[in-house]
């Protein structure tokens, strides 16, 4: 099952189970955590890639469809992922500029450079959970 | 495997009419470069510029530095697979362009990185500021994509590399180097008093602008493997990999990985440098423990005493470094890590995204996210307009004065995780 | 440019007022330098000097914390100074609680930069490195001068208001805050360094200390669980009606030990929960859910267990300092062993 908030990513991936997020990647995050609690298990890594979760509004995660008992490492998992991305927000300059201008893109007023490089961080998150489920 | 580094020493480069090397001074000729270099049809332009060591000159933004090398004798070309052949390289001489680089800017994406300062504070944290630089800004085909135009950007840096390395080619070295692994066998007979020791190294694999390469082989795609080190020498390993300007490895870093180089000089006398063990970063979790177990297991197989391990990035690569060190501590080896940190502006936060308390032998390179101001500079050469965008979001960071202030993070190699640099935290 | 001025806090011992004997002694403001003092100021040249010293007694001080304390600030404060430092105290333990807790406070309270110096397993080390620059020093006396070498240099810079390096560079101990700064040599050199030593099993400093992890080994298994003593001891807050102690909701300060002698079962009127951290409904229609009295009684008269024990101990855990945890669950321990008990069963919310 993918949980994302990243349009390129939902459709891409038309057939497959799909939790769509509306929201930042602290709700992608939260939903993925709700998940974990429910029993599903979590197969890719949260902070995927090194551009760090607050500087890209997009994030895609993939979990197991069928759910089991509660799975400890994926809840350490995606906690671990929270805490540094509230910590990125609060404590590092770049998270705290960043966190401001996600606030106002999502206000939807986009100009056109602006536009391009939504674009380029769907691509981005599309490459990197595309490449990693490959492998499954 | 024995290889040679002989070293050309460069300590100014010019344009001229003429590309060759006379005395320490690199000349380029321009035109016949740039011509070269526009055959890729995904390039719209190519333009030269060069940034040397003090200059008030600000390099943005960064995708990788090579360090220009040839080939003189034995098997293969350097960047094999890539460039060249897939021939096995390592042996032989190769000579090397020591004190000069060249520089590829690109602005592939949004928010792209990397910022290269020549004077002043920032040239403190960045190696490549100490270099004579051969700076090549492309602009690509309009709508080519991304994908396109990250590999064109990657094969202009090599081929200008290649092209500069080509003019050291018949030029008699000041200074040779030589380094040797002989094979497990040799080794054994050689040194049977001295620990077995392997180097960990952690490559960067998780899709676009996170890429490395191995003889050509996207590491995402490999099972963890062995490798001599003098291949890294000949740019078996190339960087595609362009994010997190502090800690990502720059093809330079490949071919100077400095955990080679250290080990080798302690080689036969204090330990006996077995092998590198190559492994890489996937998002994909199994993957992660497929690699992890296979590290062990290689390092167990080849009977090491004790590892370092190096690793690249930031964030889920944290999960392979404690995986790696963890198991291959299980089999009762000893691990040295090396990383770097995110500790926040104050450095108060917790630093790394895991941990274990196996991993009780740890170097780092430092806090990245420590804010500097860098003083503005005369020159900027690649994006201007990234300058405004530049690691600090649309806003705020770039100063009336034309000073910016940033993190550590947006500097290239600045918290280096191969311990390239002096830079460290307590 | 006027000299820097430095108050230096020591104990008896170091004022040469006495041993243990004198332990008791109040607290006494001279002027000038004393003991210690004197290496302290030939250190400081024409920069700074000791223009006064505060004397007290390491038991005064430990057993009179908040008046003590606020003396001793008060005549410090008197003497206007740049910087105050305290100790060091090397490896005694009520020394050295009360220079870090003078030290921490001369920052806080009065705003003015301290420091101290001790061994870095002094138990005022652990209690104050967060919140004062503690250097390291040897653990006797003996460290004296190596201690100044360090303590006089980093004084200064505090007094001067100049930026603090990193732990390694200033001598104080790792205090949690990450400072970057450049090495001699570079990191893949400090790794090789680093290995070799640990290979040939020699000592070595890691540059990132992992967090403490803490874990507990388990104790083994009861093997006679027909014969064994059970106690409950729980931090869902459970107390007699009326928290007659007074535990507190949340951050408790304490814990309370209660006598369940002939009670088979926790009814909602003579029990009630003090925790603030849950929905307190069902626990106290039944506070047998959160301390299983009644379970644990079926379960002696069925002789599955030998005896529960007397009493029961209960605190809140709701934000409840580690600390304090870990100092409650120490005495709690030590009674519980003096009464016979085997095997506790721990419940918490």
């Amino acid at each position: 099952m993918i949980v994302t908030n990243n349009i390129k990513v939902k459709d891409f991936f038309k057939e497959e189970a799909l939790m769509f997020v509306e929201g930042g990647i602290k709700d992608v995050f939260v939903a993925v955590r709700d998940c974990v609690h429910k029993g599903h298990t979590i197969l890719t890594h949260p902070l995927s890639g090194s551009v760090k979760p607050t500087e890209t509004p997009f994030k895609s995660i993939l979990l197991t469809e069928t759910t089991g008992s509660l799975n400890l490492e994926s809840l350490n998992l995606i906690e671990q992922a929270i805490l540094m991305l509230d910590h990125l927000e609060n404590n590092s300059v770049t998270g705290i500029r960043y966190k401001k201008i996600w606030e106002n893109i999502g206000k939807q007023q986009l100009t056109g450079p602006e536009r391009k490089i939504l674009e380029d961080f769907r691509e981005i998150d599309f490459t990197l959970f595309s490449n990693a489920i490959a492998a499954d | 495997m024995k290889l040679e580094l002989g070293y050309i020493y460069i300590n100014d480069i010019q344009f001229g009419p003429e590309s060759k090397i006379e005395k320490d001074t690199l000349y380029v000729n321009k035109d016949e470069l740039i011509s070269m270099l526009l055959a890729d049809e995904h390039l719209k332009s190519v333009s030269l510029d060069i940034a040397k060591p003090g200059e008030s000159v600000r390099i943005t933004p960064v995708k990788d530095v090579i360090e220009p090398r040839v080939k003189v004798t034995g098997s293969g070309n350097v960047f094999p697979g890539t460039l060249a052949k897939v021939e096995v390289v390592g042996s032989g001489r190769t000579n090397v362009l020591k004190g000069a680089a060249v520089v590829t800017t690109g602005k592939i994406v949004g928010f792209q990185e990397g910022i290269i300062d020549m004077s002043g504070k920032g040239a403190e944290y960045t190696p490549f500021s100490k270099l004579n630089n051969l700076v090549v800004v492309c602009e690509p085909q309009d709508d080519i994509g991304p994908y396109a135009h990250e590999k064109a950007i990657r094969m202009v840096g090599l081929k200008t590399a290649t092209y500069l390395g080509e003019l050291a080619r018949g030029i008699t070295p000041e200074e040779i180097d030589v380094f040797e692994t002989p094979n497990i066998k040799e080794g054994i007979e050689k040194y049977p008093d001295l620990p077995r020791v392997g180097y960990v190294l952690m490559l960067q694999s998780q899709g676009l602008l996170h890429d490395t390469y191995v003889y050509g082989v996207d590491m995402k795609q490999s099972l963890t493997t062995i490798i001599n080190p003098t291949e890294t020498m000949d740019g078996a390993i190339i960087s595609g990999n362009c994010v997190s300007a502090c800690d990502k490895n720059t093809t330079y870093h490949h071919l100077n990985n400095p955990v080679i180089y250290e080990l080798f000089k302690k080689h036969g006398t204090e330990l006996n440098f077995v092998c590198v063990i190559i492994t890489n970063e996937n998002v994909y979790l199994a993957d992660k423990e497929r690699s992890s177990d296979w590290s062990s297991k290689l390092a167990a197989l080849l009977g090491l005493d004790g590892v370092i391990i190096s690793q690249e990035g930031f964030g889920n690569p944290d999960t392979d470094l404690i995986m790696n060190c963890k198991k291959i501590e299980a089999k009762g080896i000893k691990t040295v890590i090396i990383t770097d940190e995110y500790a926040g502006r104050d450095g108060a936060s917790q630093s790394l995204a895991d941990a274990d308390a196996s991993a009780n032998a740890v170097v780092t390179g430092g806090n990245a996210n420590q804010v500097i101001v860098l003083g503005p500079m005369d020159k900027i050469i690649g994006h201007v307009e990234v300058v405004n965008t530049v690691a600090g979001g649309f806003d705020g960071s770039l100063r009336p004065d034309g000073s910016i202030e940033v993190e550590l993070q947006a500097i290239t190699g600045a918290t280096n995780e191969m311990g390239f640099n002096k830079l460290s935290a307590r | 440019m006027s000299k820097l001025r430095v108050v230096h806090y020591i104990n008896q011992f170091f004022a040469n007022v006495g041993g243990e004997e004198m332990a008791d002694y109040k607290p006494e403001l001279r002027d000038g330098m004393i003991g210690p003092g004197l290496a302290f100021n030939a250190a400081f040249k024409d920069d700074a000097e000791i223009v006064a010293t505060v004397i007290c007694g390491d038991s005064y001080f430990n057993e009179n914390l908040a008046s003590a304390k606020k003396e001793v600030l008060d005549m410090i404060s008197s003497c206007k100074p740049d910087v105050v430092i305290c100790g060091p105290a090397f490896n005694a333990g009520r020394y050295g609680v009360a220079c870090g807790t003078v030290a921490a406070a001369v920052v806080e309270e009065l705003g003015i930069p301290a420091l101290t110096g001790m061994f870095i397993e002094n138990p005022g080390a652990d209690m104050f490195k967060t919140k004062v620059y503690i250097v390291g020093t040897k653990n006797s006396a003996a460290g004296m001068r190596d201690a100044v070498k360090t303590m006089a240099p980093l004084a200064l810079k505090l007094a001067r208001k100049e930026e603090i390096g990193s732990s390694k560079q200033e001598g104080y101990l790792p205090n949690g805050i990450r400072v970057n700064f450049f090495e001699e040599k570079r990191g893949a050199e400090r790794a090789v360094d680093m290995l070799v030593a640990k290979l040939a099993d020699k000592p070595f400093t890691t540059e990132f200390p992992m967090p403490d992890f803490d874990r507990v080994e388990p104790s083994p298994a009861i093997k006679d669980m027909k014969n064994a003593r059970i106690a409950l001891v729980t931090t869902g807050g459970i107390v007699p009606k009326g928290n007659p102690d007074h535990i507190e909701s949340s951050s408790a300060s304490k814990y309370g030990k209660y006598d369940i002698t002939g009670i088979s079962d926790l009814l909602g009127e003579e029990f009630e929960t003090a925790h603030g951290g849950y929905d307190p409904v069902y626990s106290n229609e039944d506070p047998d859910r959160v301390v299983p009295v009644d379970m644990l009684r079926e379960f002696e008269a069925e002789g599955k267990i030998g005896k529960l024990h007397d009493y029961f101990y209960s605190t809140v855990g709701n934000g409840t300092a580690v600390k304090s945890s870990k100092a409650f669950a120490a005495e709690i321990g030590k009674e519980l062993i003096a009464d016979g008990v085997q095997a506790v069963i721990l419940t918490s919310t």
